[in-house]
């Protein structure tokens, strides 16, 4: 296997807040492969978006102080990087869709115009030749009638449209690596599975990697190939989407896929896990779950739990993983 | 501007507006008389309508015999020219300065935010009088005094709203895509700020209108005898129990244009919002 595309080492995102150093991302590692689709997946408050931004190193300038560790792209350090270099790869070889399409576009310039200033930007082509390729770029998101369509302002259209339109300017300059903060969060069901299929269709076109930041194991289940479990800061599992699904050794994504609502089983209540994450500034020595782990022993509770490989990829960060057995 | 044109209000204020100008860029073919040449047998002479006026100088004349529509209307040309020209070069320089500090923070803001807190913590007129005092009243240095007393609104107005244009996904995304800061700035937060900037103009045009009245009156204005509609007022006071036409005209001219400049600002607020115009079709 080649060299992976994308590695995090270590990653460590903290901000200042009352002279205490409070870590959002603590020490996070993983691999992205060329072609591949990574899920990061955790409750809000987990780290997830703050581990986005740093990919691109878009985090707020307060962090920088408090940031460490490594993002290698291609073998070069992205939290190094000199800031000429990185710009020319932002929307180049790497490029972001956000949650929100409301708030993604400028609403003061035509859909057309925004798509333009991704060429422009990187100086891709003759200024002439723009506006056709924007057309082209809409019409890969899938927008009917792209000849008119590339006229319009963002409010005119709808919000599942406003997302393809984010998708195209983020994937005008066909990008490497694609970095999407739940894209789908504030689409309704039908419109999500319609933008989920158009991203694996580009993605099977232009072989290009996606790193996709979801709560929702519907999308996990759809999209990725393999998933990272993000808690309080933490990658507390790691293993392809199939294991994830059916044997999950941290009993924190045992719960989490428990508390997916069912078809099939009749619930009173939907099950959730009972306590809140630790707030970052107020975490335990030991396993940072165990308040809420219905199988927390003494030692959970003081000792910081060890890496632990269940099987080839797939690995917990847990004193006592579950037996594969159950599943 | 169709949207401009839909209500009275719009259309008043419109119609002062474009007559102000009109009067002032072609004030030296319809005024009926040289504005600083006064003929001594005809001063204060009244109004065409009351007892004594005469058609030959319908608004009456002042104490020099000038007459005073003349002078209005080369008057108009005089605050117009301040107006724009200080409005220009404050909210160039506010703007540019206010749209800095929201986007980059840190010392930036924190040296350009003090600074603008001193600008307004001046008090204007003294300052004006200390300025109009140390290198004489003049055209020019009346645009530069007001200007520096005008830069810091503009300065707090694109701060405040180029923070909330920051924290806009947009322009992380402008970022994501490789966009220098300055071309955010320049691309992005301006024209999402420019509307908020152009109103403001338009209501500063009331406040340099008085501003320069006030000057011309206290006399570091602009020199006489060119007429500006503050030392006109300022020259009719002593007289305004005798011959009330002297203060009346330019008083009611710096009031109609201040009332309409406010007004086409209110409604400049409406049009200028994308989401709301309806013109454009969808």
């Amino acid at each position: 296997m080649n060299a992976p595309m994308l590695q995090v080492r270590n990653l460590t995102v903290g901000l200042k807040r009352h002279g205490q150093v409070l870590r959002l991302v603590d020490g996070i590692s993983f691999d992205v492969q060329a072609g591949e689709t990574l899920g990061i997946v955790g409750e809000s408050g987990s780290g997830k978006s703050t581990t986005a931004l740093a990919l691109m190193r878009l985090t707020p300038r307060s962090t920088w102080p408090h940031t460490s560790g490594q993002v290698l792209f291609d073998g070069h350090d992205i939290l190094l990087m000199e800031e000429d270099r990185l710009r020319a790869m932002r929307g180049r070889d790497i490029s972001m869709v956000l949650q929100d399409p409301m708030a993604s576009l400028n609403p003061v310039f035509t859909v057309g115009k925004q798509i333009e200033e991704a060429f422009a930007v990187h100086n891709l082509c003759a200024k002439a030749e723009r506006r056709s390729l924007a057309i082209e770029a809409l019409r890969r998101v899938r927008i009917a009638t792209p000849e008119q369509r590339v006229d319009d302002y963002p409010h005119q259209m709808s919000g599942g449209m406003k997302q393809r339109v984010v998708g195209a300017i983020a994937l005008a300059c066909q990008p490497r690596l694609l970095i999407a903060d739940e894209p789908t969060t504030s689409l309704d069901v039908t419109i999500q599975a319609q933008y989920l299929d158009l991203l694996k269709d580009i993605q099977r076109e232009s072989g290009m990697s996606m790193v996709f930041i979801t709560h929702d194991f519907g999308v996990v289940a759809r999209m990725c190939d393999r998933v990272c479990v993000l808690y309080a800061g933490q990658i507390v599992e790691s293993a392809p989407v199939r294991t994830i699904f059916k044997n999950p050794a941290h009993w924190y994504t045992r719960a989490l896929l428990d508390s997916v609502p069912q078809l099939h089983t009749k619930a009173e209540r939907l099950i959730s896990i009972a306590g809140t994450p630790p707030q970052a500034d107020s975490r335990s020595r030991g396993c940072r779950f165990a308040s809420r782990c219905t199988n927390a022993q003494a030692r959970c509770l003081i000792e910081p739990p060890p890496l632990q490989e269940i099987a080839a990829n797939h690995s917990a960060l847990c004193w006592y993983p579950r037996e594969s057995a159950t599943s | 501007m169709r949207g401009l044109l839909r209500n009275s209000v719009a259309m008043f204020s419109f119609t002062v507006v474009a007559m102000l100008i009109a009067a002032a860029v072609l004030a030296p073919w319809i005024a009926p008389y040289d504005p600083v040449a006064g003929v001594l047998q005809d001063r204060l002479s009244p109004p065409v309508w009351q007892a004594g006026g005469s058609w030959a100088h319908v608004l009456g004349t002042d104490v020099l015999g000038r007459d005073i529509l003349s002078r209005l209307l080369y008057g108009a040309r005089v605050s117009l020219a301040v107006c724009a020209l200080a409005i220009l070069v404050a909210g160039c320089i506010g703007s540019a300065l206010g749209i800095a500090a929201g986007y980059l923070g840190g010392w930036v803001e924190a040296v350009i935010m003090r600074v603008v807190d001193l600008a307004i913590s001046l008090p204007v007129i003294l300052i004006a009088l200390l300025f109009g005092v140390l290198f004489g009243p003049s055209f020019g240095n009346i645009v530069i005094i007001i200007s520096l007393l005008l830069w810091s609104q503009f300065a707090r107005m694109a701060r405040g709203e180029t923070l909330k244009v920051r924290a806009q996904d947009y322009v992380d995304l402008a970022r994501a895509a490789g966009c220098s800061s300055l071309s955010i700035m320049w691309r992005h937060v301006l024209p999402n700020v420019g509307s908020s900037l152009i109103v403001l103009a338009t209501l500063q045009v009331g406040t340099v209108i008085i501003m320069e009245a006030s000057l011309s009156f206290l006399g570091v204005g602009v020199p006489p005898p060119w007429p500006a509609w503050g030392s006109m007022i300022a020259e009719g006071r002593s007289y305004v129990v005798s011959a009330w036409w002297l203060c009346i005209f330019p008083g009611l001219a710096v009031l109609f244009t201040v009332l309409a400049m406010n007004l086409l600002g209110d409604e400049l607020t409406d049009t200028l919002n994308p989401s709301l115009r309806r013109d454009l079709g969808g």
